[in-house]
């Protein structure tokens, strides 16, 4: 584990933590997969005789389905496939794997003072899931989850993560979101907030330099380790 | 002692703790709410700071001169630490309730969620011996003395800090 004085520096002081959620929490879909809610979603679509592209056709990501539907004008299309979504991230939660250290993070936060917040693209019902079997809610003040079946509004939409900032009472630039996707790097920038990269593979690690996160990390032990005061070994 | 404002004849210590080599309820890992070697090996570094804390000092002031006859014995019993207390001379009695805690420690520089104890800065209560028998602070003293008696000499074994 390695700590750096930029990251010293996003997490110092009382100010909010918001975390992404499948990534830095969880891998919601670890044994449930993505691909195979997203082929539930493609079906779902092809039964209401909805034509898929080509480029719909291989995605493994449930959520590019949803956004696409989300383009297509057509608004009770675009319910049932969040309606199946919904669903399917429930049932995902029961078999996802908790990400190293996240625990510890969210305790270390809570105990330094700082508000948590989860800013996912999932639904809130599931995140909400998780953090209650974990045993893990008491210690988040807020919960956005995917805004219903309005697809454009997640991230990279900055307005879900100033959603928080504003629950939490606090200014953009006294937050730090903790993310493991593009589409966290550029809305926490375009929100104001500073954001931590959490590369959970290798080679996001240049990907999120690029993008110019504030700090980039390869463990969320990383963040735990800044955030822990305590030194009792 | 050391400022030669008590001068005691004879210091006798015992000092009575909570096995750290079998597994333990609390501090447990967080994340399974159970047992856990790395957590119970913390416990035992801070037990063991702890317990020969208090022999060197007790060591020192007798090697100094100043307590003509002291001793000093711990021993540890199979329990998990859910309180302190302190009986001084079987007349006072301090007693201190750990409330658990969960929080983030790092143990060989790696990060833990664990169920602590809060040993530090909890209320500790005050019983003394007066002349009334009925009374509660002569009833805890007496009945704590007995507690404290009744562990020592059944299940506590003899412990080397």
């Amino acid at each position: 584990m390695t700590t750096n004085a930029a990251l010293s520096r996003l997490l110092a002081g009382r100010g909010p933590l918001l975390l992404d959620f499948d990534g830095p929490v969880c891998s919601i879909f670890a044994g449930y997969p993505a691909a195979s809610v997203a082929d539930e979603l493609r079906s779902l679509l092809r039964e209401h005789g909805v034509t898929i592209t080509e480029i719909l056709l291989e995605t493994p990501d449930p959520l590019d389905v949803l956004r696409w539907v989300g383009t297509r004008r057509q608004p009770e299309i675009t319910r049932l496939v969040e309606d199946a979504l919904c669903e399917a991230e429930l049932h995902a939660v029961r078999s996802s794997a908790p990400t190293m250290y996240a625990k510890e993070v969210i305790v270390a936060a809570r105990k330094s003072g700082k508000p948590i917040a989860v800013v996912s693209n999932n639904s809130a019902g599931a995140v909400m899931e998780y953090l209650t079997a974990k045993r893990l809610a008491p210690y988040i003040t807020s919960v956005i989850g995917r805004a219903y079946a309005d697809p454009a509004l997640m991230k990279p939409n900055p307005e879900p993560i100033l959603h928080a900032v504003f629950d939490l009472g606090a200014e953009p630039g006294e937050c730090v979101l903790v993310g493991d996707s593009l589409a966290d790097i550029t809305g926490a920038q375009a929100a104001g907030v500073p954001i931590i990269g959490y590369a959970n593979r290798e080679e996001k690690v240049q990907t999120f330099k690029d993008a110019k996160a504030d700090a980039v990390i390869t463990s969320m032990g990383d963040i735990a380790v800044a955030l822990i005061c305590d030194d009792t070994d | 002692m050391r400022a030669g404002r008590l001068t005691p004849e004879t210091v006798a210590v015992r000092v009575l703790l909570c096995d750290t080599s079998a597994p333990m309820a609390l501090p447990a890992r967080a994340e399974t709410q159970s047992d856990d070697p790395a957590v119970r090996d913390r416990a035992d570094r801070i037990t063991r700071r702890a317990a020969s804390g208090i022999l060197d000092q007790i060591n020192e002031l007798s090697d100094l001169g100043l307590i003509p006859s002291a001793t000093v014995a711990v021993r540890i019993w199979g329990g998990s630490p859910q309180f302190k207390m302190y009986i001084l001379n079987n007349e006072e009695v301090f007693f201190g309730f750990y409330p658990v805690v969960e929080r983030t420690v790092t143990i060989k520089g790696v990060p833990l969620a664990i169920n602590d104890l809060l040993g530090k800065d909890v209320p500790l209560f005050h019983y003394a011996i007066t002349d009334d028998d009925e009374a509660l602070g002569t009833q805890f003293v007496h009945a704590s003395r007995a507690w404290f008696d009744s562990l020592w000499n059944s299940v506590a074994r003899g412990y080397e800090p």
